[in-house]
């Protein structure tokens, strides 16, 4: 039994909804650590970089997840990939805020994995696009 | 056809994808300005070009997330509502006017702040005509499914 394609990235689309939402997490635990009231956004070093890891995913969410969908919807050549990159995308989210809550300057590995998967996903949704079109117009 | 397969919306996915490629560049702005202004992250603030770049990447993303579920709303409503071809079309052009816009208020911005404003107000015009074309699509389908 094979899993549809679209199934395959409704549950990466849940797992990345949630992975957003962890990234979340550590701006809350150093607002009560460090006494950091809102909506403050600053106050000390672990407060900045758990409001970075959370600013920076959010970008990155609102560029990867429209991609995700594009790509699944039109490129239809190997059905299973742009949830594949999916995966890729959620696991280098979870290194980048481990990397990035330790060390501001280990944050490029990480970065680097979802960037990697956004672009893999832009590329495949560029061919699926052209694909459909000629589809569409033969 | 099914919809995913029509030319207007994959015309609305070229523009998605546009409006993504644009995004990217904002960010890229801001790294490059991180560089050369020796900006270390997590600091958020430097030099009027850093924060500048900064600005627009926020506000882009503001919009992005209005601008993008607008934009596929009205083509998966309002366009198969339009018995005019010309209308149907209408999602995509206002898709690709926000990007147009985007990119003048970036430039603008990224000359002086205070000349923001003519590209802000292009892109906002285009995501209030497409939130009006969803609105007007969801209603028009909700009336013929309830006629039945």
């Amino acid at each position: 039994m094979t899993i549809p394609a679209i199934t395959l990235t409704e549950i990466i689309t849940i797992l990345s909804v949630l992975t957003l939402f962890y990234t979340s997490i550590p701006v809350g635990r150093a607002r009560g650590k460090h006494g950091i009231k809102a909506p403050s956004m600053t106050g000390h070093e672990e407060m900045d970089r758990a409001v970075r890891v959370h600013m920076n995913s959010l970008e990155q969410f609102a560029l990867y997840m429209p991609l995700l969908w594009v790509a699944t919807l039109t490129f239809t050549l190997v059905g299973w990939l742009p949830a594949a990159m999916g995966a890729v995308w959620i696991v280098g989210r979870l290194v980048y805020m481990q990397a990035y809550l330790a060390d501001p300057a280990k944050r490029s590995a990480g970065f680097g994995m979802t960037l990697l998967a956004t672009a893999a996903l832009l590329v495949l949704s560029v061919i699926g696009v052209v694909m459909s079109w000629s589809a569409a117009t033969a | 056809m099914h919809i995913i397969d029509m030319p207007v919306t994959l015309a609305t996915a070229v523009v998605t994808i546009l409006a993504l490629i644009f995004y990217i560049w904002t960010g890229l702005s801001v790294a490059g300005a991180r560089g050369k202004h020796q900006v270390k992250a997590p600091t958020m603030t430097g030099p009027l070009e850093f924060e500048c770049a900064v600005r627009v990447q926020a506000n882009t993303l503001e919009w992005l997330v209005v601008f993008v579920p607008a934009l596929w709303l009205a083509i998966v409503y309002f366009s198969p509502s339009m018995s005019i071809i010309y209308l149907s079309w209408l999602p995509p052009v206002l898709g690709l006017i926000w990007v147009v816009g985007r990119v003048i208020y970036k430039t603008g911005y990224m000359t002086a702040p205070e000349k923001r404003e003519t590209g802000f107000v292009i892109s906002a015009l285009a995501v209030l005509a497409l939130i009006i074309c969803a609105l007007i699509g969801i209603f028009m389908t909700w009336s013929a499914v309830s006629a039945v």
